[in-house]
């Protein structure tokens, strides 16, 4: 069990993850455990995806409050694009010119900007600028398998968090079970 | 300021340039909510305003006070119509309920949304099955206001400008303390125009058309989410999800 632990330790991912909307709600809506709390150190939440969480529809899913906890403990660290500077301007050409959602825009600048990790399952929209940015990129669904073959959760775990995901009401689609998604991404 | 007449020609320019005839009553929300480069919304605003209007090019913006009674919105959405597309030179308004007395734009606007919403040859064809009777009961005017959809105040108002009842008869009916809406409802009328609508927060019209528009193609599903969200649609949203995200 010990050894356990201290690997998970030495696990935890030095880099920022910088977390967008989705990802964080597929967590929170499953009431399943918060992995990205067991891999990663260092996690930022930009202030557009906070306020995108807050507004109604998001915040009747009732996380807000769990989320405000963990920004208040310390464990997520509320960020915002400081103004002027580059980052704003590159943020205003992905709202203003390419059409992007505030918190997707947020998200990607900041992890940019910190040469980070973007949590993000939006891969329709926010791939083109993943690549042309040269970003490191997690989703949830390999958020699962990253702790499944860290022992950090069992597989039945992995699976049990992959049903609620499925079935509850967060917008990440997940295709058959944990384990067919584990073969195909060996 | 302007005469009646030029206020009733003008407030069936207007009727014309939406589609609408000369003498029906008229579906005020649908029609502007459905007319190009027009956004309506409703807000919950404080109880001194009505509501406010701006135009940027060629978008006309109308805000309605949502916590109002229907009647009031009605009334509320034709004034707006008189400083977007009557006055000239006009950039943005914001109109109080109690405004100036000296206030001619505001003046105008009440008599326009009066003679949009009821014009002068429709209302004197209406009461026509009146007789020419020298005093109104309560009950005629609500007739009127019922067939016309404008508000109570508003109605008697009009009546006594147009020297349809005499001073006299405005004074009685105005400090009657009969309930207009128990009297409504017992003839048979809907209650809905003297009900205050709880304060909601809904866009409709050219903000929601331009945005379904330029999605996908120019903005991100999160963007055109956000959009519904700012226009408080989120009533929209749920006839986005069955859109998948792509998963890894």
């Amino acid at each position: 069990m010990t050894e356990i632990i201290e690997s998970s330790n030495f696990l935890h991912e030095r880099k920022i993850v910088v977390l967008d909307a989705d990802y964080l709600s597929a967590f929170f809506i499953s009431r399943g455990k918060l992995l990205f709390l067991d891999l990663y150190q260092n996690l930022q939440l930009p202030t557009q995806v906070y306020n995108e969480l807050k507004k109604p529809k998001s915040s009747e899913l009732g996380f807000l409050t769990r989320l405000d906890s963990l920004i208040q403990s310390g464990k997520i660290k509320k960020v915002s694009i400081d103004a002027p500077s580059e980052e704003i301007k590159l943020y205003s050409w992905l709202v203003d010119d390419e059409g992007l959602g505030k918190g997707e825009a947020a998200a990607l600048v900041i992890a940019k900007s910190c040469n980070g990790i973007l949590a993000s399952n939006n891969l329709k929209d926010v791939a083109k600028y993943v690549e042309m940015f040269g970003l490191e990129h997690i989703t949830t669904a390999r958020t699962i398998k990253l702790c499944e073959e860290r022992s950090i959760i069992s597989l039945e775990e992995a699976e049990k968090m992959w049903r609620n995901m499925k079935s509850s009401q967060c917008t990440i689609k997940l295709p058959g079970t944990y384990k067919e998604f584990k073969i195909k991404n060996e | 300021m302007k005469d009646k007449i030029i206020l009733n020609g003008e407030g069936l320019q207007i009727r014309k340039s939406f589609g609408c005839d000369s003498s029906s009553p008229i579906d005020i929300f649908s029609i502007v909510a459905n007319t190009e480069n027009y956004t309506v919304t409703y807000y919950p605003m404080s109880d001194s305003l009505s509501g406010m209007c701006r135009k940027i090019g060629e978008d006309n913006l109308i805000f309605i006070n949502s916590n109002m009674t229907y009647g009031r919105q009605r009334f509320t959405l034709a004034h707006e119509l008189y400083h977007l597309n009557v006055e000239r030179k006009f950039g943005s308004k914001v109109c109080e309920i109690n405004f100036d007395s000296a206030n001619e734009s505001e003046i105008e606007a009440n008599k326009f949304a009066s003679y949009l919403l009821m014009p002068h040859e429709a209302l004197f064809s209406f009461i026509e099955k009146f007789n020419n009777k020298d005093n109104y009961e309560i009950e005629d005017v609500i007739k009127i206001e019922q067939y016309f959809q404008i508000s109570h105040k508003a109605t008697l108002k009009r009546l006594k400008e147009d020297a349809l009842i005499s001073e006299e008869n405005y004074i009685e009916l105005v400090n009657s303390k009969k309930s207009i809406k128990a009297i409504a409802s017992e003839m048979g009328y809907s209650t809905m125009l003297y009900e205050k609508c709880e304060g909601f927060a809904k866009t409709y019209g050219a903000y929601i058309n331009k945005a379904k528009e330029v999605f996908p193609d120019s903005i991100s599903e999160r963007r055109y989410k956000e959009i519904l969200l700012e226009g408080f649609r989120e009533d929209l949203l749920s006839i986005n999800e069955e859109e998948n995200f792509n998963y890894d």
